[in-house]
């Protein structure tokens, strides 16, 4: 049920190019990660330590986008490359890469592997799907949420450390991220990847 | 201990922001700046040698570009910019020396990989300091592929997590590289085969390995000189130690799969880098095309797998790491004096200090003795041609013949004619000492491995 979820959200994250939309399927896709790797049965202290990083993954990263769309009026288009069935074929390539990932050898015996790479090579295709810099910065915000899954799904035992350091990095780098394109909007006010054209060679 | 080591840098960044008049913060960061430098000093005895030389090299290196800051400050041409102050310069300056600190004393993966997030966040804005079109983009692209580059690696840090498990480490040192190799024959091989290759591909992005290296050339070359010098001289050797480490451990259950992709990717990466060194027309850019190609170096020298490989290899990031940084003071210097760094605009630089400045650095990235760079590079064929890696060695001479002309052409076409553009500035004489500084340091390097050889 959960694991469906996440293939609907991710899916919907590259086929919708309306940043409204995208802005709600990462939050069902966060939630939807949050819950598989909600650490059952463990210390209160863990559990209140996992709500905190929740709380971040869910409120931060995507506030500082819709501040950022609100208060300088940039257009919410992500503005796709491809048509829509050219996303919808790529989509449907990802769910089968990720089949064939859980077929291999090195992944045996571990269980939602093929989700886990549903999820990250959906978080790469944003980045290359949509020439606006806010998908790009959204794609960030999911492979964050990705490796927080991959995480509860390969070692879910390793220390902390990993989650606190996958949780602050996505966010930050996505607050980072629309610092530049907040500067950028002074050259480009569509945010256009294509407008980034100056340095080649 | 070194916690305190760690902290140093940015700590004294922030606390000189206290000080109300220009002047006196300016040495008081000076004299921070220093005393991080000392206070690193003591944090010998608690890492191990490869962790103590690259934080000697950490310390050096970012000690000169802090003073060569204070001197020439970079001036962004867009204020209206949130982080063209010289205050955010400064700070972020700190928390990217602060941050390769925490990366190369850590003794885990984890803490490994959190040093160089970090690091990639600290230097986004300095990336992007100047302001405009050009900066903004070089600053955008290094922070995307830079995190998923990073991320990548990560996703590897949690497979290897989980064959350390497998091989019934506990959790608590699942992500120690001497845990890890020291239980080397109990990893489950395709899990940590796959593990170490997405590693190798994330700090590989992050070292500019070719084909992962997009980022390199314009980040490196719209950021300000002293962080230029710093994200080639050392954030490239930050990620080639975490290669090194990663290596470490691959080569206790499969050293022949990991040196085998070290080989093809630095091969790549002198070729194409070498290439593209002849197509440029900043010194800036071709300075980045020079670091991607003794990146490559770097990494054949690793990927031989042999001791006297690994030796070549570290003598040469240290050498590289000082000459490179050395290129890019100088032209800073050249920079301040002409405000341009197009090679078509840069007649005559012999007649002035700055030039010969970088005259010498040219002549030290060219392979030229008595500079380390040198008796590195022989080493580096001598050490490929006697594991019978032909291959990459041709590679390798290929490559650095074609940087080599580049570098030539560059410095006939810089130091020779007259100068089309007037000189604008005068030349503050501590920034330069801080670029011959880490010449000097280059040209010593020479000795380092006859008084390793002695001891």
């Amino acid at each position: 049920m959960v694991g469906g979820v996440i293939l609907f959200a991710a899916a919907m994250l590259v086929i919708d190019p309306r940043f409204r939309s995208a802005i709600v399927a990462y939050e069902i896709f966060t939630a939807a990660t949050l819950w598989l790797a909600f650490p059952a049965g463990a210390p209160a202290t863990a559990v209140v330590f996992f709500a905190g990083l929740a709380a971040v993954k869910l409120i931060a990263g995507p506030s500082a986008l819709i501040f950022l769309v609100r208060r300088y009026h940039v257009p919410e288009d992500l503005a796709p490359s491809p048509n829509i069935v050219v996303r919808l074929v790529v989509v449907a390539i990802a769910l089968v890469a990720a089949h064939e990932v859980t077929e291999m050898t090195a992944f045996a015996g571990i269980a939602s592997t093929g989700i886990v790479f549903y999820a990250l090579f959906t978080s790469m295709l944003i980045v290359i799907v949509f020439r606006n810099l806010l998908a790009h910065a959204i794609g960030l915000l999911v492979l964050g949420s990705a490796i927080t899954l991959a995480g509860a799904v390969f070692a879910p035992s390793l220390p902390g450390a990993i989650e606190i350091a996958d949780t602050f990095d996505a966010v930050v780098a996505t607050i980072v991220a629309l610092t530049i394109a907040r500067a950028i909007l002074a050259y480009d006010p569509h945010l256009d990847i294509r407008s980034l054209r100056e340095l080649r060679g | 201990m070194i916690a305190i080591v760690v902290a140093a840098p940015v700590a004294g960044a922030l606390l000189a922001l206290a000080i109300p008049r220009l002047v006196v913060r300016r040495r008081v960061r000076g004299v921070f700046a220093v005393v991080a430098a000392l206070i690193a000093c003591t944090v010998f005895g608690d890492v191990d040698r490869l962790s103590g030389l690259m934080v000697a090299i950490i310390t050096v290196l970012s000690l000169i570009a802090t003073i060569f800051s204070l001197n020439i400050v970079p001036a962004s041409e867009h204020e209206e910019i949130l982080w063209s102050s010289h205050s955010a310069y400064f700070v972020l300056l700190g928390a990217f020396w602060s941050s390769m600190l925490a990366a190369v004393t850590s003794t885990t993966f984890i803490g490994l990989w959190i040093g160089i997030s970090v690091t990639t966040l600290a230097t986004t804005f300095l990336v992007g300091f100047a302001g405009g079109k050009a900066a903004l983009e070089a600053a955008w692209k290094y922070l995307i592929l830079c995190s998923f580059g990073i991320a990548i690696a990560l996703i590897g840090i949690l497979f290897l997590g989980r064959a350390g498990m497998d091989a019934h480490i506990a959790s608590s040192s699942a992500l120690s590289w001497s845990a890890l190799a020291a239980h080397g024959s109990a990893l489950p091989p395709a899990l940590a085969r796959i593990a170490v290759a997405l590693m190798l591909l994330g700090f590989g992005t992050k070292a500019g390995l070719v084909p992962m290296h997009s980022w390199l050339p314009d980040a490196h070359s719209k950021a300000p000189a002293p962080i230029s010098a710093l994200l080639s001289g050392l954030l490239c050797s930050c990620a080639l130690y975490a290669i090194v480490r990663v290596q470490f451990v691959a080569g206790a259950f499969d050293p022949q799969f990991f040196n085998t992709v070290l080989l093809a990717l630095g091969s790549l990466s002198v070729l194409i880098a070498g290439t593209l060194m002849l197509a440029q027309s900043d010194v800036k850019r071709l300075l980045a095309y020079s670091t991607i190609e003794h990146v490559g170096l770097i990494a054949i020298a690793l990927g031989l797998g042999t001791p006297l490989g690994l030796f070549a290899a570290l003598y040469h990031l240290i050498n590289h790491a000082f000459g490179k940084s050395f290129a890019f003071l100088a032209i800073g210097l050249v920079q301040h004096e002409r405000g341009t760094t197009t090679i078509g605009k840069l007649g005559g630089l012999w007649r002035e200090p700055s030039g010969r400045l970088f005259l010498a650095a040219l002549i030290g990235l060219m392979g030229f003795p008595p500079f380390g760079l040198f008796f590195s590079e022989l080493l580096i064929a001598v050490a490929a041609a006697a594991a019978h890696q032909y291959l990459p060695l041709a590679c390798a001479l290929t490559g650095a013949l074609i940087g080599f002309i580049a570098l030539v052409r560059l410095s006939i076409e810089t130091e020779s004619g007259h100068a089309t553009v007037h000189v604008a500035k005068r030349l503050p004489l501590p920034a330069f000492v801080a670029a011959a500084c880490s010449g000097a340091v280059a040209l010593l390097l020479i000795v380092a491995p006859f008084i390793s050889a002695v001891r």
